[in-house]
C-alpha cells in the first residue's frame, strides 16, 4: 500500500512546480529527481544484490542495470540544468519554466516506469509518456526559430510511428507470453518490436531524428535524451531478443543492422562540423555498437558458445552504461560551450581550454573515454566485446562472425579517434577561428557540479560497471554456465589498473621534465608561420579540413551548398562545408512524398459541405454496427 | 625482464643501424653511430619554446606519449622470454594504450594552431583508421593458430618446423613489416627526412616542439620502432636458443630489419599522399590472406 502511494506521490510532487517562484523551479525539480533516484537505487540494490530494502522500485535484474544509467544521467543533468537555465530567467515566463521542468521530471519518472513495468498497458503508457514529455522538452527554444519546431514535430511523428509498431507487436504477442515473451516469441512479433524500439534507438534508416532533435533541444535535455532515453530502446530490444524463439535469426538481423548503424554513425560524426550534431551521430554509432554486441551475444547463445554469448550480452550492457556517463558529460560540455561562446560551430570555435579550464578538462576526459582509452569508462564495453571476439578466434568457433566484428570494431574505434579529436581540438585548443559572439568565461558552479557527477563515473566507470554487470550475469542473461568469466574480469581489472599506472608514469615524467627546464629558459613565441608573421586565425586548420581526407576516401557528399539569406535581396551568402546526410534526407522526402500522394487523393471526400460530412458520420456508424454484428 | 632489456637494447641501436646502412647505400660515411643519443641529450639541456596559442595539453602531451610507449613496451615479449606485463588480452591493450599517445600528439599538433600541425594530425588520424583493422586481423590470425590471446603465450607457442607455419609466419611478418613502416613514419608512407611541410605527416605534427619535449618525442619514437621491430622478428623467426647465442641472433635479426627498412628507403621513392591509403589498405588485404591461410592450416594440418 505504502509502496504504491510512493509511486503516485513522488511524481505528483512535481505538480508543485506550477506554484513555486520561477527562480527555484530548477532546484525543486532537481530535488524531486534526486528523491526519485533514491527509490530507484534502493530498487536496484534489491534486485541485483537481493537486499530487502523498503520503498524500492520493483525491477528485474536486466531493467535495474538500465535504471543505473537513468539515475546517473538524470541526477547529473538536473543539477546541471539549475545553472543552464539561469540565462533564460529574464525572458521566459514562469509557466514556460514550470512546463519545461514538469516534463523533465515526468521524463525521468516515465523512464523508470518503462523499466519497472510488468504489464503491457503500463509499459505502453510509460513509453508514450516518455515520448510526449521529451517532445515538450525539445520545444524549449521553439520561439527562437521555426527549425526547432520542425525538429520537435518530426521527432513526435517518428516516435508515434514507432509506437504504432509497438502497439501492434504487443497485440500480436500471445497472452501467456508475459511482457515480452519467455523464449517463445514468434519472429514476426520480434521484428515489430525491433522496428518500434529501433526508431527510438536510431537504427540506420530511421536515425534521422537524432541529429535534428539534439541540436534543437537545450543541453540538459539532449544529455538526458541521448544518454538515457535511447537506452530505453536498447532495453526493449534486449528484452525482446532474450524472449525471442528463433534467436539465431534475431542475432544476425541485430548484427547486420548494428554494423550499418555504427559505421554510418561514426563516419557522419567524423565529417560533421556542428558539435551537437557530431555528438548525436556519435550516439548513433554507439547504439550501433551495442546492437552489434547484442547480436553477437544472441548468435553465441544460438550456436552454444557460452563465452561469446556472455561477452556479447555483458559487453552491450557495460558499453551502454559507459556510454551514458561519457555521452552525458559530452552533451553537458557542449551546453557549456554554447552558453559561454554562443556558438557550436567547430569551424568558428577554439581556444576555450584557456578560458574555461575545468569544462575543458572534463571535455578532454570525456573524449578520451569516448575513444575507449583505458582507464576511462568506454574501454570496458569494447574490451569485453573484443574479448569475446578473440575468444571465438582462439576457440575457433564462429570465426567468420568474429572476423567481421573485429574489422567493424577496429574501423569504428579508429574513426572515433578522428571524430573525437576533431571535436575536442577544434572546440578547446588553439585560438578561435572567427570572432566569437561572447567573451568565453567559465560556467557557474551548478553546471560544473552536474558535469562532475558524470565525470566521476567516467573515471571509475570502467571497473565499476564491469563489476556490476559481471556480478549477476547468469541471472540477467539466463546463461547457465559461463566459461572464461573469471579471465575476462581479471583482464578488465588489469587493464584498468595499467591505465592508471600509465597516467601515473606520465605524471612523473612530466614533473621531472618540468624540473629539468629552468623557469628562465621557457619562452612563449607565436607559432611558426613559414616566414609569414601575424597570421590570421582563419589559417588555423579547420574542422572540415581535419576530416577531409576521410570524407574524400569515403566519397562522401562534400559539395558546397550555398545557404542564402531569405528575402528579396541577397545580403550575404554562407556556404555549408560539412557533409550532408543524403540518406536520411532522401528517406524523409520519399516518405513525405508518398503520404502527400495518398492524402491528396483522400482529400476529394473533404468537400466542405456540411451535409456530406453528416453522411460520412452516418457511414461510419453503419460500419461500426456491421463490424459489431459480425463480432469483429 | 630479459625481454625488456632486449627491447631497450633494440631501441638504442636501431636508429643508429638504420642511418649507417642507409649511408652505406648512398655511398656516404654517415654520422656517428650514437649520434642520435647525443642529440637527444643535447635536447634535454635546451630550454623550451611553446606556441603562444597553446594550452597545457601541449605540455603534457609528450609525457603521456612516452608513458604510453613505455607501458606498450612492457607488454611485448621477445621470443620465448615473457614480457613484464602479460595477461589474456594484452594484445588489444597494447594497441589501445599506444593510441593514447597518438591521440595526445594529435591534440598537441592542433593546439599549436599551425596549419601544418593540423595537416599532420589529420593524416595521422586518418591513416590510423586504416591501420587498426590490419593489426587486429594479423593478431587474430596468430591467436587463432596458437589458441591464446596473450602476447607471451602466443609467441612462446607459435612456430615450429612445419612448412605450413613458415608460410603463415612469412605472411604475417610481411604484414607487420609494412605496418611498422607506416606506424614509424618511414618511406613510402612518410619521409622523416623531407623538407616540404605540406607532405609531412609525423614531422608536421611535431614542428612546434623543442627542448626536452623534443627529446621525449625522440625516445618514444625509438621505443615504438623497437616494438614493431621485435614484433616483426618474433613472427618471422621463431627460435629457442641459449641466451648468449640468442643475443647474437637477435642482433643480426635487428640488423636485417634495419637493412630492409633502409633498403626500402633507398630504393623506393616516397609515394604521393593520395596513394597512401591504398598502400595501408593493402596491409589489410595481406592480413586477410594470412587469416585464410591460417584457417586452411587449422582445417587440414597435413597439407
Amino acid at each position: 500500500m505504502i509502496e504504491s502511494l510512493f509511486q503516485i506521490l513522488l511524481p505528483s510532487l512535481a505538480l508543485l512546480l506550477f506554484v513555486i517562484p520561477k527562480k527555484y523551479i530548477g532546484f525543486f525539480s532537481c530535488a524531486v529527481i534526486i528523491l526519485g533516484s533514491i527509490r530507484v537505487i534502493l530498487g536496484v540494490l534489491n534486485s541485483l544484490y537481493s537486499f530487502d530494502l523498503p520503498f524500492g522500485v520493483q525491477f528485474t535484474p536486466l531493467a535495474s542495470l538500465f535504471a543505473i544509467s537513468v539515475v546517473i544521467v538524470a541526477c547529473a543533468s538536473s543539477v546541471y540544468s539549475c545553472g543552464y537555465i539561469k540565462e533564460y530567467l529574464n525572458h521566459k515566463s514562469r509557466l514556460e519554466f514550470a512546463v519545461h521542468f514538469f516534463s523533465f521530471v515526468l521524463l525521468f519518472f516515465s523512464m523508470v516506469g518503462v523499466l519497472s513495468a510488468d504489464s503491457k498497458t503500463g509499459f505502453l503508457f510509460s513509453w508514450e509518456l516518455m515520448s510526449l514529455s521529451s517532445f515538450v522538452l525539445v520545444l524549449w527554444n521553439a520561439d527562437e526559430s521555426r527549425k526547432i519546431l520542425h525538429a520537435a514535430l518530426g521527432y513526435l511523428v517518428l516516435m508515434h510511428v514507432g509506437f504504432f509498431f509497438l502497439l501492434f507487436g504487443f497485440y500480436l504477442l500471445p497472452a501467456n507470453q508475459g511482457l515480452m515473451g519467455y523464449g517463445a516469441m514468434p519472429i514476426y512479433v520480434w521484428l515489430l518490436f525491433f522496428a518500434g524500439f529501433g526508431i527510438k534507438v536510431g537504427v540506420f534508416p530511421m536515425h534521422g531524428w537524432l541529429p535534428v532533435a539534439h541540436p534543437a533541444a537545450p543541453s540538459h535535455v539532449s544529455a538526458l535524451m541521448s544518454a538515457a532515453m535511447l537506452n530505453m530502446g536498447i532495453y526493449g530490444i534486449f528484452r525482446a531478443t532474450l524472449g525471442a524463439s528463433d534467436i539465431l535469426t534475431t542475432g544476425i538481423i541485430l548484427f547486420a543492422f548494428g554494423a550499418v548503424t555504427a559505421l554510418y554513425g561514426v563516419y557522419r560524426s567524423a565529417g560533421e562540423s556542428h558539435l551537437k550534431r557530431l555528438l548525436a551521430y556519435s550516439s548513433i554509432d554507439n547504439m550501433g555498437v551495442i546492437l552489434i554486441a547484442i547480436g553477437i551475444g544472441a548468435i553465441g547463445k544460438a550456436t552454444g558458445s557460452s563465452i561469446l554469448a556472455f561477452c556479447g550480452y555483458s559487453g552491450a550492457l557495460i558499453h551502454m552504461l559507459c556510454h551514458s556517463s561519457f555521452k552525458s558529460l559530452l552533451f553537458m560540455n557542449a551546453g557549456a560551450i554554447q552558453h559561454s561562446a554562443g556558438t557550436l560551430n567547430l569551424d568558428a570555435l577554439g581556444g576555450l581550454l584557456k578560458k574555461m579550464p575545468i569544462t575543458g578538462t572534463l571535455f578532454l576526459l570525456a573524449s578520451l573515454s569516448a575513444i575507449a582509452i583505458p582507464p576511462f569508462a568506454g574501454f570496458a564495453g569494447e574490451f569485453v566485446l573484443l574479448g569475446g571476439i578473440f575468444s571465438a578466434f582462439t576457440l575457433r568457433q564462429d570465426v567468420l562472425l568474429a572476423l567481421i566484428g573485429l574489422i567493424l570494431l577496429a574501423l569504428i574505434g579508429g574513426t572515433t579517434i578522428l571524430a573525437m579529436s576533431k571535436a575536442f581540438s577544434r572546440a578547446m585548443l588553439s585560438d578561435p577561428r572567427r570572432q566569437l559572439k561572447k567573451t568565453p568565461e567559465e560556467v557557474d558552479i551548478w553546471m560544473k557540479a552536474g558535469s562532475m557527477i558524470s565525470c566521476f563515473f567516467v573515471l571509475i566507470g570502467g571497473a565499476l560497471f564491469t563489476m556490476i554487470v559481471f556480478g549477476r550475469s547468469e541471472i540477467t542473461f539466463a546463461i547457465s554456465e559461463i566459461s572464461g568469466k573469471e579471465i575476462m574480469s581479471h583482464t578488465i581489472w588489469t587493464i584498468f589498473i595499467l591505465g592508471l599506472i600509465t597516467i601515473l608514469i606520465a605524471g612523473i615524467i612530466f614533473s621531472v621534465k618540468d624540473l629539468l627546464v629552468l623557469k628562465s629558459n621557457r619562452r612563449m613565441e607565436p607559432t611558426w608561420g613559414c616566414g609569414a608573421d601575424n597570421l590570421s586565425p582563419m589559417t588555423h586548420y579547420s574542422a572540415a579540413s581535419f576530416s577531409s581526407e576521410l570524407s574524400r576516401e569515403m566519397a562522401a557528399d562534400t559539395s558546397l551548398s550555398p545557404i542564402v539569406d531569405e528575402g528579396l535581396f541577397v545580403r550575404h551568402e554562407t556556404r555549408n562545408n560539412g557533409i550532408s546526410d543524403r540518406i536520411s534526407r532522401n528517406i524523409t522526402r520519399q516518405l513525405v512524398g508518398l503520404m502527400h500522394h495518398w492524402t491528396t487523393r483522400l482529400a476529394y471526400i473533404q468537400t466542405g459541405k456540411v451535409n456530406h460530412y453528416v453522411f460520412h458520420a452516418l457511414l461510419f456508424i453503419v460500419l461500426i454496427c456491421l463490424l459489431s454484428l459480425f463480432g469483429l | 625482464m630479459v625481454a625488456l632489456i632486449f627491447i631497450l637494447f633494440c631501441a638504442v641501436l636501431l636508429p643508429g643501424m638504420t642511418v649507417k646502412i642507409r649511408s652505406f647505400f648512398a655511398g656516404r660515411k654517415g654520422r656517428n653511430f650514437f649520434q642520435h643519443v647525443s642529440d637527444m641529450i643535447l635536447d634535454f639541456k635546451k630550454g623550451s619554446v611553446y606556441s603562444s596559442t597553446s594550452s597545457y595539453v601541449t605540455k603534457i602531451a609528450t609525457s603521456v606519449d612516452i608513458a604510453s610507449a613505455i607501458i606498450a613496451m612492457l607488454c611485448v615479449p621477445v621470443g620465448a622470454h615473457e614480457s613484464l606485463i602479460s595477461f589474456q588480452g594484452d594484445i588489444i591493450f597494447m594497441l589501445y594504450i599506444m593510441s593514447l599517445g597518438k591521440v595526445l600528439m594529435i591534440f598537441a599538433a592542433m593546439d599549436s594552431s599551425s596549419a601544418f600541425g593540423g595537416m599532420g594530425a589529420s593524416r595521422e588520424a586518418f591513416y590510423n583508421i586504416l591501420c587498426e583493422p590490419a593489426f587486429m586481423i594479423l593478431m587474430a590470425t596468430l591467436c587463432m593458430v596458437t589458441g591464446t590471446w596473450s602476447f607471451s603465450q602466443l609467441f612462446a607457442t607459435f612456430g615450429g618446423e612445419s612448412v605450413n607455419l613458415l608460410v603463415l609466419s612469412i605472411l604475417v611478418g610481411y604484414g607487420i613489416f609494412k605496418l611498422a613502416l607506416t606506424e614509424t613514419c618511414r618511406v613510402p608512407v612518410d619521409d622523416p627526412k623531407t623538407h616540404l611541410e605540406l607532405t609531412m605527416i609525423h614531422e608536421a605534427q611535431i614542428l612546434e616542439f623543442s627542448g626536452p619535449d623534443m627529446a621525449l618525442i625522440k625516445i618514444s619514437t625509438w621505443i615504438k620502432s623497437a616494438i614493431w621491430c621485435i614484433l616483426c622478428i618474433n613472427t618471422l623467426v621463431p627460435y629457442d636458443l641459449p641466451i648468449y647465442k640468442e643475443f647474437l641472433f637477435l642482433l643480426s635479426a635487428m640488423a636485417i630489419f634495419a637493412l630492409s627498412v633502409s633498403f626500402v628507403e633507398t630504393f623506393k621513392a616516397r609515394s604521393s599522399l593520395v596513394r597512401n591509403p591504398l598502400y595501408i589498405l593493402s596491409i589489410s588485404a595481406i592480413a586477410l590472406l594470412a587469416l585464410t591461410v591460417g584457417f586452411v592450416i587449422l582445417l587440414s594440418p597435413t597439407i
